[in-house]
């Protein structure tokens, strides 16, 4: 599974679109992930309360047909702008 | 929450759109950490099929109308910003 930045992901997110369109399907999933990467993670089995903007959400693109797939973690500080061009993207891919 | 259960198939769809936003976020926000939201569109159909879960309980419900862009992206908005 690729970890993309917001730009690459999007980027994968439009070309998984134009290629189910033939056949296949395109599955996204968002995950809120309420830690931080380099956080270690040994005996640590509950996380202390965490602060909202350090919440970061999971978005998972997959193209049903060929099983590709692309990830990127969206920051609270980069959601307005990752959302704007998301719905672009699936307004774009819907209509089209 | 109304639910109609389709013949012999397992799956369950909300039909109406405000109960399942309403459920949907009230599923996320009891259990944020564990909510995931899915969506599957398929271009050949015309469908998307909108899916929130924790694991214990499913959600879903799907459309073929364009008018239903704007609300999804109201939902995913619940996601992504809270």
């Amino acid at each position: 599974m690729v970890l993309h930045d917001a730009d690459g992901f999007l980027t994968q997110l439009t070309r998984m679109l134009e290629r189910s369109r033939e056949k296949g399907a395109v599955y996204v999933t968002m995950k809120r992930c309420a830690f931080a990467p380099a956080a270690p993670a040994a005996g640590v089995a509950r996380l202390s309360p965490v602060d909202p903007a350090d919440c970061r959400c999971l978005v998972r693109a997959v193209l049903g047909s060929t099983k590709a797939t692309a990830s990127t973690m969206v920051a609270a500080k980069d959601h307005r702008r990752f959302m704007k061009s998301y719905a672009n993207i699936m307004k774009a891919g819907a209509t089209a | 929450m109304c639910a109609r259960v389709g013949g012999a198939c397992s799956w369950v769809y909300i039909e109406d759109w405000d109960t399942f936003y309403a459920e949907a976020e009230k599923l996320y926000l009891d259990h944020p950490a564990h909510t995931r939201y899915s969506l599957k569109y398929r271009h050949t159909d015309g469908k998307v099929l909108l899916k929130v879960t924790n694991d214990r309980v499913c959600l879903q419900y799907q459309t073929d109308q364009q008018q239903d862009l704007k609300r999804i992206e109201k939902l995913n908005n619940i996601f992504i910003t809270r």
